[in-house]
């Protein structure tokens, strides 16, 4: 939990300087300049999008005494769309997938039976609905959505999987390194908060978006 | 700042209020304290402490009157305060002084701290170092300190025996609401842990009311939620719903709030009979599939009680009633096909509670009806019940005017509370003995 507040902190502070910045930008720059940099497009598009890169979970498993191995760096993919508004915010959903973690616990004999060794995987789809808005080169982002986390089991030969459909918030903060006409290209940080099932993990993602069409004039 | 970079920073603020409580650690002695040093007290000699004593110092901590209980290797402080309680351990020291020490604690706060007592006066000091069993009059009293948090007790406290207990054991239930605790109170062990259960029996309960699921193997366990929802287990691989899971999946996966192990029936079971003096336990069926295999496993407690009570050592007696619990209409169809089933096995048939009225207990045979409190007292109810053979545990009730409420108008046999020691001291101030019957 200190590391989910130390998190959100993080985030407030990034947007405050994106804040800041174009803040800054909108005092002291000319017109035309404050256009190019305050990045809200001259007419509305819907803009698809999609993201790859690595994940980190945090958290620990339970019972150590049993645990003998845990990998919490995963990857996640997402697709998603925008409608990217000439005004105010561009709201967008998306669907993401990620293997979160893999791990094994080796069981004695118990009350449960006979002992072996119990892998175990987290994977989680996300489907997630937000905000988001260009400021300058960055592009912050938060959304409220659904996780359906799918918690599989092996042992002694035996597979099984449950499923979980918790509420999720996201927090992005992108930048963008590239920008060519209807193609744009961004790294982002972004920390995604499964509460309700204590799944919380940091990505970091190249994001390609495009616009597929405009809209209006 | 534009309009949109306000409304982004405004969501972010808001998300930021949601916080963790935070955690209370229980304080202890250093060093284990005077205990370390003493003879602990016998089981027969800690019966003496009980009774009603009045508090002619320390007030504030507990007010002016207290029920003083015990259970193996413990006494037990319980109040109406706050349903504040202490825990005490008792020892007679080498200087021929009985200390009387451990830690008191408002539960729904984030309140505790130390408690040290001496035995007065000197000739019942005297008589327990001697291994004696004095019986208290009005000059017997605890007299020490109590402090806060994990400094030195340094506020006077006295504790003064003013009178007996009015009978509890095997009269009145006490019933610890899964465990010792709330799930939101700050007791240091987890609703329906094993840990839970027996700190429910050092501060007030003779019994406890505890939820059970069946994991996908078909092991009964206790449970309450029907996911592994994060306000009670935690552990990276702990996600899913219970009955998707088998035991070895939850065993090697999930933890409860304090690092306990999710109980099966069966190691509770063991443990309430072998471990503590509770009388008996009210197995809250949630879920049909739970009735039978909970029920095998009532079944053959029973056989193994008898065998303790009827062999000819009288000192493995044992008396303990454990009831499955009918919650719906859906276990009750269950309870119907465990019926059934064990009497084609030509197994007895386990002793049953109905929640759903007094008309059921009857038609089921139950020993027990277990109504909500919130449709009332139902005096009437309650006494049609006991004519047919059964006594009443409402459930759940925590609050101290109702408590008083349905023990001076229902005066049923038994309430489910997560405040034990409020509803212990209640029933002692207020309450009337409900008659006796024989246990299941």
């Amino acid at each position: 939990m200190r590391f989910v507040r130390s998190f959100q902190a993080l985030v407030v502070a990034a947007v405050c300087a994106a804040t800041g910045v174009a803040g800054a930008v909108s005092v002291d720059q000319p017109e035309s300049q404050k256009k190019e940099l305050s990045e809200a497009p001259d007419r509305s598009s819907l803009e698809v999008f999609g993201s790859f890169g690595p994940t980190i979970l945090f958290g620990e498993p339970a019972n150590p005494e049993y645990q003998t191995s845990f990998g919490r760096v995963g990857m996640i993919g997402e697709l998603g769309f925008a409608y990217r508004s000439w005004y105010f915010i561009d709201p967008f959903i998306s669907v993401s997938y990620s293997g979160l973690a893999r791990g094994q616990a080796v069981l004695p004999a118990g009350v449960w039976g006979a002992g072996g060794t119990l892998e175990q995987k987290l994977r989680a789809w996300i489907i997630s609905p937000g905000i988001t808005s260009d400021i300058w080169r960055f592009r912050p982002r938060l959304a409220l959505g659904v996780a359906i986390l799918v918690q599989s089991f092996e042992f002694n030969g035996v597979e099984s999987s449950s499923t979980q459909t918790p509420l999720v918030t996201q927090f992005g903060l992108g930048f963008n390194v590239f920008d060519e006409g209807r193609t744009r290209l961004d790294l982002e940080g972004r920390g995604v908060l499964i509460s309700g099932a204590d799944v919380n993990f940091v990505t970091l993602d190249v994001i390609l978006r495009g616009d597929l069409f405009y809209i209006g004039d | 700042m534009n309009s949109k970079n306000a409304l982004l920073i405004a969501a972010a603020t808001v998300l930021l209020q949601c916080e963790q409580s935070d955690e209370l650690t229980i304080p202890q002695f250093p060093d284990g304290g005077l205990l370390r040093s003493g003879q602990l007290l016998s089981r027969d000699q800690l019966l003496m402490f009980e009774g009603m004593y009045t508090v002619p110092q320390g007030v504030p901590l507990f007010g002016e009157q207290v029920a003083v209980r015990t259970s193996p290797g413990t006494v037990s402080v319980l109040s109406e305060k706050n349903a504040g309680f202490s825990v005490l351990g008792a020892a007679c020291m080498p200087d021929r002084r009985v200390v009387v020490e451990g830690y008191w604690q408002y539960p729904m706060l984030l309140d505790a701290g130390l408690v040290r007592l001496f035995v007065g006066p000197s000739e019942f000091s005297d008589a327990l170092c001697d291994g004696e069993t004095p019986d208290p009059d009005t000059s017997f009293e605890l007299d020490g300190h109590f402090g806060s948090d994990s400094e030195f007790p340094r506020q006077p406290l006295t504790l003064r025996w003013s009178r007996q207990l009015k009978p509890w054991r095997d009269r009145f239930f006490t019933v610890a609401h899964h465990g010792a605790c709330e799930n939101t109170d700050h007791c240091g062990a987890a609703p329906n842990s094993l840990e839970s259960i027996r700190l429910a029996e050092r501060v007030g309960s003779n019994a406890a009311e505890l939820d059970v699921r069946i994991t996908r193997d078909g092991i009964p366990i206790l449970f309450h939620d029907p996911g592994l929802s994060r306000t009670l287990v935690r552990g990276t691989f702990c996600n899913g719903q219970v009955a998707d899971l088998s035991l070895a999946e939850l065993m090697g996966s999930c933890e409860l709030r304090y690092g306990e192990l999710i109980p099966t029936v069966e190691q509770t079971l063991d443990m309430m009979v072998n471990e503590t003096e509770m009388e008996g336990v009210y197995l809250d069926m949630k879920v049909p599939g739970a009735v039978l295999p909970t029920s095998r496993l009532v079944v053959k407690l029973m056989a193994e009680l008898e065998a303790r009570n009827t062999n000819s050592d009288p000192s493995d007696d044992r008396k303990f009633g454990a009831l499955v619990a009918i919650t719906t209409d859906e276990v009750l169809a269950a309870w119907h096909e465990t019926k059934a089933q064990l009497t084609k096995e030509g197994l007895p048939i386990p002793p049953c509670l109905a929640e759903k009225d007094a008309e059921t207990v009857i038609a089921e045979g139950c020993v027990a009806w277990g109504p909500t409190w919130t449709k009332g007292p139902q005096a009437d109810k309650v006494q049609l019940a006991r004519a047919a053979g059964a006594g009443t545990i409402f459930w759940t009730i925590n609050q101290s005017e109702f408590i008083n409420e349905f023990l001076t108008v229902a005066q049923p046999d038994g309430i489910i509370s997560a405040r034990a020691a409020l509803l212990f001291y209640r029933y002692q101030t207020i309450g009337t003995p409900p008659p006796i019957r024989p246990m299941p």
